[in-house]
């Protein structure tokens, strides 16, 4: 079983969210920006955002990794410590590949000294291999009992490192693999039991143990000829190829050793590899709680249903990129809005820089990172699961070499009938300003034709536009169930109030 | 007295004297997708301030280039030249210590004389060509330059008397012979193959040869670096660096030459249009050279009018009528005319066009107050740099163009209608040409003249891509390109009734 901070079932692991689109959501509503800006590590701002353009959708994984999340940010020492050691652990099969890519074979191949040679440096590699790998479950599991977490992911983990750290088979190997001390096999007495076939065909060669010799030069045939007084049966006969031949078994002992060894570390190791990579998320997450903490902005964690509750609730939600142009509590301003699932969605309009896009944003982000088992910033939040977040942000034209798209209109009716296409069921889609590159009356008799068809799949929508003439659209409409915003003005600006459209 | 190269006055492919400062805006060859169509890294020339004399030595160059079947040949083969001892003048530059400069120096030579040979060699591409080859021509009938062809040989051999080394560097030992030794990695090599792994080779990047070693082979040929090192000394500063500068000239050139040459074959027309002292400029079957990167068979070609009386236009109409295409194409005939280049039209006449100057539309990605305030500080800089003012300026000899697309669609429709009306306006009696691309069919103007797209209402509203002198009505057909792709109340709910079927 692998363990991942990360995700309840590492073994099995697949969104079910379109990433693409989802990626598209990140750059549209400038994630990637603050995400970059408040994490002090670059790498780990990226695998944050990686992690992020793959939303959860199933509750209890959600909440598996806002578990450890809470633990992590509620013992800051614990993160840590955590990142020093995994990020030790996850490169030591790396630093072992490397040193046994370095091996040199000299000489011809038949050369028995120097596969003797070979041999050695294998089994010392993946012996140390072994022991350093269990020592970093060992401290692993000495941090972590230091800390009273709570979080499912975290006391499996615990649980896993204490078990290794106290297995008596575990030590047992530890201790044969702690003799390989020196870097080459010169300096060792090796003892070795040997068993042949009836053809007197060397057919087991197996190391009983090893020993510092003191100033003796390395003499494999002495070894082999006291053990042949002691142990081997008389009828095997030492002829001039006696010293290659004794080469060769040991040779043979020390890469089955070392396979054994490698096979042994390979199998624990993997059950904790990678959490280093998966940590740098919670870093990051880490950095970001500093970031809204430091704009004394709010923050809460997300309360997460399933998607056929299909509505959003939030109150006092904020735009995270508004700190990076300095901005804080005392200049940002907050939304409440309350999406409720007999709403199809979200109409605002306003002045030009009065806080529509903010919103729109606010909103995407705070369901990005609640699907991510990330804290929002809000006060309050809950909303159900989407099986889809899309956004389309009126934008430069695309790439020319497009064949298709004849013009910018042409470029958006593309894109928003591609994103239709892929459209889930009780998806979020995020629209900024789009079909404006028309004539605002013919723009807008497209897009109400899009938002009326949206509920047929559950989907909810939030529309920032400036073509009134959606506005009168709907509350033509007769069945209008969306909500209107416009911004405010004067000190209220920036706040998003209901309007209906005169 | 003998005159040393490098003081004298590098010469330019491309100019007569010194590169004028630019005046066209930073991002008009981009929108105008002329740098997806000419080679990286060249395209800034076109946005020089023009001048008729240099345009007309630039005239004649193209022309002549065109003219010769292998003067692209010619030209790269004279940049490949350049370029190739560039790289080696890098090497030289970066040595690290006299005697590697040395060492390194004869190759940087070899390569400069073949540039300075070929380049000496007339051809008769005009004045400006005249005026770059003759320097050349001048250098290598130098007593200087046929000295130093006359050592170089004799260095040449001696370099080759160089040979093999064996040092013994902080105990390891290294081995520098003509015949490569058998190494590590190749003994790695061949254990990998034999267990069927595949290893890197190569250190993947540049590297110098370790100092230690080149001193150790100084010392252990001193006559002979001593022979190369004298070289240096007197060659070392004799070709100035300065001279690689013109490699994108070169290559804008060539470009240039290709890209008309390309256009040819595509049925597209070129000339050199007339120039005139009226303020005016009037181009007739317009190409939009930049369809060239899409199929590029079927470009329908418009005319281009603009003088006194109607020096800036509106233009609107139906979606992908080709509006950004017209724009594409005025504003790249403009740029290419002023230039000297090749334009793709079948002829007309202008003045000079001073600046070019475009405003397309963003992404949403800045710091700050939101697109609308992005659009506006864009607009205000191209204000500024024409010179225009709230007050009419005079009348100017080589006026501006300005393309505005879809300028002010980021905000709500009456205050766009305000902008626009105000923008096109103040650009309008500036004194500059222009043209404004938009979809604010309520424009309530009556002085500044329309352009519209035709459609061919007959004909299922089919786009002909004409571009007329008339205000045409207040549609932009968008809901024929909802059709197209299935945006249609019947097709969304079929969609998604097929959508909830898979989800």
């Amino acid at each position: 079983m692998r363990y991942s901070l990360l995700y309840r079932d590492a073994e099995n692991v697949s969104s079910s969210a379109d990433i693409d689109s989802v990626r598209l959501a990140i750059y549209d509503l400038n994630i990637d920006r603050s995400v970059r800006a408040f994490c002090k590590n670059a790498s780990e701002a990226e695998r944050f955002l990686s992690v992020l353009s793959e939303p959860l959708t199933c509750v209890n994984d959600i909440n598996y990794r806002v578990g450890i999340l809470r633990d992590l940010l509620l013992f800051p020492k614990l993160l840590e410590g955590l990142s020093s050691v995994l990020k030790g652990y996850d490169s030591l099969r790396s630093e072992t590949e490397e040193m046994a890519g370095k091996i040199f074979r000299y000489g011809s191949a038949d050369s028995a000294a120097a596969t003797l040679d070979c041999a050695y440096e294998r089994v010392y590699i993946y012996a140390h291999f072994f022991r350093n790998v269990a020592a970093y479950i060992s401290e692993l599991d000495a941090l972590l009992s230091e800390y009273d977490v709570s979080s499912e992911g975290l006391n499996a983990i615990k649980s896993f490192c204490n078990e290794v750290a106290n297995d008596p088979s575990i030590a047992e190997a530890e201790a044969c693999a702690e003799k390989f001390r020196n870097e080459t096999a010169e300096g060792y007495r090796f003892t070795l039991s040997i068993s042949s076939d009836s053809l007197l065909r060397m057919n087991r060669a197996e190391l009983i143990s090893l020993e510092q010799r003191k100033k003796e030069k390395f003499d494999p045939i002495a070894v082999f000829k006291r053990k042949k007084k002691e142990e081997i049966p008389s009828s095997v006969e030492i002829g001039s190829s006696a010293a290659d031949n004794i080469d060769t078994a040991l040779s043979y002992a020390l890469e089955t050793l070392a396979d054994n060894f490698e096979a042994l570390a390979n199998e624990l190791y993997m059950r904790l590899f990678g959490m280093s990579d998966e940590l740098k998320f919670f870093g990051a997450a880490s950095d970001i709680e500093k970031a809204l903490n430091a704009a004394e902005l709010p923050i809460c964690y997300p309360t997460v249903l399933d998607a056929e509750c299909n509505s959003l609730n939030t109150v006092g939600i904020c735009d995270i990129l508004l700190i990076n142009e300095g901005k804080n509590r005392r200049s940002i301003v907050s939304n409440d809005i309350s999406l409720a699932t007999d709403k199809d969605g979200i109409l605002v309009r306003g002045d030009n820089n009065c806080g529509k896009t903010s919103f729109l944003r606010s909103i995407g982000t705070a369901q990005l990172f609640a699907q991510a088992g990330l804290f929002v910033c809000a006060e309050e939040f809950e909303a159900s699961v989407r099986y889809g977040i899309f956004s389309h942000f009126s934008s430069a034209e695309k790439e020319f070499t497009d064949n298709d798209a004849a013009g910018r209109f042409e470029g958006e009716v593309k894109d928003i009938a591609e994103m239709l296409g892929r459209l889930k069921k009780y998806s979020l889609v995020l629209l900024n300003e789009t079909f404006q590159t028309t004539a605002y009356k013919e723009g807008a008799d497209g897009m109400k034709l899009i938002l009326d068809a949206l509920p047929l799949t559950k989907t909810k929508y939030i529309f920032v536009t400036h073509m009134l003439s959606v506005f009168k659209l709907f509350e033509s409409s007769g069945a209008n169930n969306a909500i209107t915003l416009k911004t405010g003005e004067n000190e209220n600006k920036y706040k998003l109030i209901p309007f209906k459209f005169a | 007295m003998e005159i040393v190269m490098s003081d004298l006055k590098i010469p330019h492919l491309l100019f007569e004297n010194d590169i004028p400062p630019y005046t066209s805006g930073e991002d008009v060859t981009e929108d105008l997708k002329l740098d997806a169509l000419l080679p990286e890294g060249t395209t800034h020339y076109l946005r020089v301030k023009p001048s008729v004399e240099g345009t007309l030595l630039r005239r004649e160059l193209f022309a002549a280039m065109l003219a010769d079947a292998s003067s692209t040949a010619s030209m790269l083969h004279l940049k490949e030249l350049l370029s190739e001892a560039m790289e080696a003048g890098e090497c030289v530059k970066n040595a690290v210590s006299d005697n590697a400069k040395s060492l390194i120096f004869p190759e940087f030579a070899a390569k400069m004389v073949a540039f300075y040979l070929k380049a000496a060699t007339d051809k008769n591409y005009g004045k400006l060509y005249s005026n770059f080859s003759k320097f050349f021509k001048t250098q290598t009938e130098s007593e200087k330059f046929i000295s130093l062809c006359d050592r170089l040989e004799n260095i040449q051999k001696t370099k080759k008397e160089l040979g093999d080394l064996c040092v013994d560097i902080d105990g390891i030992k290294v081995t520098l012979s003509r015949e490569p030794a058998q190494t590590m990695q190749d003994k790695v090599a061949k254990c990998a193959e034999k267990y069927g792994v595949e290893i890197k080779r190569g250190i993947g990047g540049t590297c110098s040869l370790q100092k230690s070693i080149i001193e150790a082979k100084a010392k252990l040929y001193p006559k002979q670096f001593a022979e190369i090192s004298e070289f240096y000394r007197v060659y070392g500063d004799f070709f100035p660096t300065e001279l690689f500068e013109i490699i994108p000239e070169f290559t804008l050139a060539v470009g240039l030459v290709e890209l008309t040459l390309k256009a040819q074959k595509a049925g597209i027309p070129y000339c050199f249009p007339e120039f005139t002292e009226r303020k005016e400029l009037k181009l007739y079957d317009v190409y939009d050279i930049a369809l060239l990167l899409k199929d590029g068979t079927r470009i329908v070609p418009n005319d281009v009018s603009f003088d006194e009386s109607e020096p800036f236009f509106y233009l609107t109409g139906a979606n992908g009528g080709g509006k950004t295409t017209y724009l594409r194409a005025l504003g790249s005939a403009a740029l290419l005319f002023s230039f000297g280049a090749p334009v793709f039209c079948r002829g007309g006449h202008g003045c000079l066009i001073g600046s070019v100057w475009t405003h397309f539309p963003k992404d949403e990605r800045f710091e700050g107050s939101g697109r609308f305030a992005d659009e506006q500080r864009r607009v205000d800089e191209i204000l500024n740099a024409c010179n225009i003012g709230d007050i009419p300026s005079e009348n100017q000899t080589a006026p501006s163009l300005v393309l505005l697309n879809e300028t002010y669609s980021t905000t709500h429709e009456d205050k766009a209608i305000a902008c626009t009306s105000e923008l096109a306006g103040r650009l309008y009696h500036s004194g500059s040409f222009g043209l404004y691309i938009t979809h604010q069919h309520d424009i309530n103007e009556q002085t500044i003249p329309f352009l519209g797209v035709l459609v061919d209402e007959a004909d299922s509203n089919r786009r002909t891509y004409r571009i007329e002198r008339r205000r045409l009505g207040n549609r932009s057909f968008a809901a024929d390109i909802l059709i197209k792709y299935g945006i249609t109340r019947d097709a969304l709910e079929k969609l998604f009734s097929a959508n909830d079927a898979v989800n």
